[in-house]
């Protein structure tokens, strides 16, 4: 056991903790009423949403700024999970990116309104639909989700998802059930088991295997109504919270190849069922606000880094559920010559069959489209060069070095181009 | 109840044996690197090999680590997952690790190194400085490279490795961004300048 080890291990425990808290079912051997001393059942406080289906869920169970009495169990898990967030505040895997902070920021809390100071977001660099939230607020964004959302309500429904589990203090509960039945022992145990063996990526993953069935579907319910509750607030059209689902879902299906294990739509199962829930009840909410999706806006807030995240997706090396990614992306149609670009990538990476033809054509395509990026000529290049055709090889790479003068690679493309000249 | 005991002592012989101890290279003395190349150090350093990759160090593989991937044939990862492990790095199972083929050329190459550390969760891979040199008297390559950790801590590398017969050899230098990686660099220079490959 060398000394590095152990910081992936602490990592993993510190994930664990805040995940396995967040993923709830609450059912409690101490009754609710005992132990949330100070829970509010009482009123919504959002009073400008209109008399309808969706009221009866009550939106409040804490008060802005509010924790948990220093006497009751409850303040212990949250210096639990203040000590856990820490790791994650420190992670090398959270995007530090100014700009993209700042809007996530700013849908958090048009969501979340009143309660906008008792979240810290935290984007993490993790190429999966994932969104969680720890009973102190903690919550944490993966960049595979930031992908996978077409617009603005597609992430606002899952955000307020999740704050509906805060608010209902559903993770708090499990949380409590889990130490009520000393799992809380074995839970620790199992995240070290695991550290040994678990991928980064999939660390969040892994954490929550062992201690966290499925929500109850009753706070899955819950959640759903009060998710759209919470953004149709916001002003964003709640028929896109079953939009999200169904994308997750068609992506789900491509995968043929079932290599992941994911904690996320393992607990919150993107079924019919939940699909129909969150149709029939985006049609109960009456709303005078203009609603809106704001498409435009979440494509400009990603796109600086959307490239990076697809080259993480590719590195997962699940190609069959990637290349759907691409299709419902391409479907979107925002920047069509960067997807056409990845999906050449995953042709000449994966290179079974025809893959080299299929990575040639798509090269092509994204080189007919506007706003190409450079490196598209590079490993259309290389693919060429690979196949024998050192002529088209040449002069593809010979427009790389035009297109990308400060090439980290420029030194080497020049000797290969010299090698075949 | 013999047999059972034989069996229980050969299984922990084995077991102490897979864990195999850094040994000391010192100063000037000719090393053999994981029975493909030799090189002379300019310092003490400790290394320790394991399969087809061997690693050295002297402050230890979180703040420096010199690794050695020699051989790697066809359809093989740079290192077996053994290697990942014992150098602590989270890592994947060997049929989710990119793999080399002989037809690649060294910017293929560089992706392949900068896909197996995102791959065992090292973060913001970027390389720079891709060049032609010479790496054991053979047509070679070169780069530089930055990454961050899973735990945060930036690192910096550099890489230098070429074909031969078919086969890649690699050596790869990375420290923590901060004062490791340029308290060795020179030593790491010297070492690489003595490199001979003795088989491929």
């Amino acid at each position: 056991m060398t000394p590095r080890s152990h910081g992936p291990r602490m990592f993993i425990l510190a994930t664990a903790l805040l995940v396995g808290a967040c993923q709830t079912t609450g059912t409690s051997g101490t009754s609710a009423k005992a132990f949330f001393q100070n829970v509010k059942n009482d009123p919504p406080a959002v009073s400008e949403t209109p008399k309808n289906a969706i009221n009866s869920y009550h939106l409040v169970d804490l008060k802005p700024g509010e924790r948990p009495p220093l006497s009751s169990d409850e303040a212990g898990i949250w210096m639990m999970v203040d000590k856990a967030e820490m790791g994650i505040a420190t992670s090398g895997q959270r995007v530090m990116d100014a700009k993209l902070n700042a809007y996530v920021n700013d849908i958090v809390c048009r969501v979340a309104g009143d309660y906008c100071k008792d979240f810290r977001v935290y984007i993490v660099r993790v190429p999966n639909f994932n969104a969680s939230m720890s009973p102190n607020g903690t919550m944490i964004i993966h960049t595979g989700f930031l992908l996978r959302a077409r617009n603005e309500a597609q992430l606002a429904a899952v955000v307020g998802h999740e704050i509906s589990h805060y608010l209902r203090r559903h993770s708090a509960q499990r949380a409590k059930d889990m130490i009520d039945k000393t799992n809380a022992l074995l839970f620790v145990q199992f995240a070290n088991a695991i550290a040994g063996i678990a991928p980064v990526s999939d660390l969040a993953a892994l954490a929550t295997v062992g201690s966290i069935r499925a929500f109850s579907r009753e706070h899955e319910r819950e959640a759903d109504g009060y998710g759209l509750a919470l953004m149709v607030r916001a002003g964003y059209d709640p028929k896109e919270a079953a939009t999200i689902w169904q994308r997750v879902m068609r992506e789900q299906r491509a995968v043929a190849d079932k290599i992941t294990y994911d904690p996320f739509l393992a607990t919150h199962p993107p079924s019919e069922e939940r699909n129909d829930t969150l149709n029939a009840l985006a049609k109960t909410v009456e709303n005078n606000n203009e609603l809106r999706t704001g498409e435009t806006a979440h494509q400009n807030a990603i796109k600086p880094l959307r490239a990076e995240f697809l080259r993480d997706e590719l590195a997962q090396r699940q190609y069959s559920a990637t290349l759907k990614l691409l299709d419902m992306l391409l479907e979107d149609n925002h920047q069509p010559a960067e997807v056409h670009y990845f999906q050449g990538e995953l042709y000449r990476l994966r290179g079974k069959d025809s893959d080299r033809e299929k990575a040639l054509s798509a090269y092509r395509k994204a080189l007919s489209e506007d706003g190409a990026p450079a490196e598209v000529y590079r490993s259309y290049g290389l693919l060429l060069h690979r196949i024998g055709k050192k002529d088209e090889a040449k002069s593809a790479l010979e427009s790389y070095l035009e297109k990308a003068g400060d090439a980290p690679d420029r030194e080497m493309i020049r000797a290969m181009i010299e090698g075949e000249s | 109840m013999a047999t059972k005991l034989r069996m229980t002592l050969l299984a922990a012989v084995l077991a102490i044996s897979a864990c195999q101890p850094y040994t000391l290279a010192q100063t000037g003395k000719p090393v053999l690197v994981a029975d493909s190349l030799t090189v002379t150090p300019s310092i003490d350093w400790s290394h320790s090999a394991i399969g087809n990759a061997e690693i050295w160090t002297v402050d230890g593989p979180l703040l420096e680590d010199l690794t050695f991937f020699t051989n790697v044939d066809k359809g093989d990862p740079l290192a077996p997952t053994s290697f990942w492990i014992r150098i602590g790095m989270p890592y994947q199972k060997e049929g989710k690790m990119p793999t080399f083929d002989p037809a690649m050329s060294a910017l293929e190459i560089a992706d392949l190194v900068r896909e197996t550390y995102t791959r065992n969760g090292q973060l913001n891979f970027t390389y720079t400085d891709l060049a032609p040199q010479p790496f054991g008297g053979n047509k070679g390559f070169r780069f530089d490279f930055t990454f961050t950790t899973v735990e945060g801590l930036n690192k910096q590398g550099m890489a230098v490795g070429a074909l031969v017969n078919e086969k890649l050899h690699i050596a790869i230098y990375t420290g923590a961004r901060e004062h490791y990686f340029e308290k060795y660099k020179s030593a790491v220079e010297t070492l690489l300048n003595s490199l001979k490959i003795q088989r491929g």
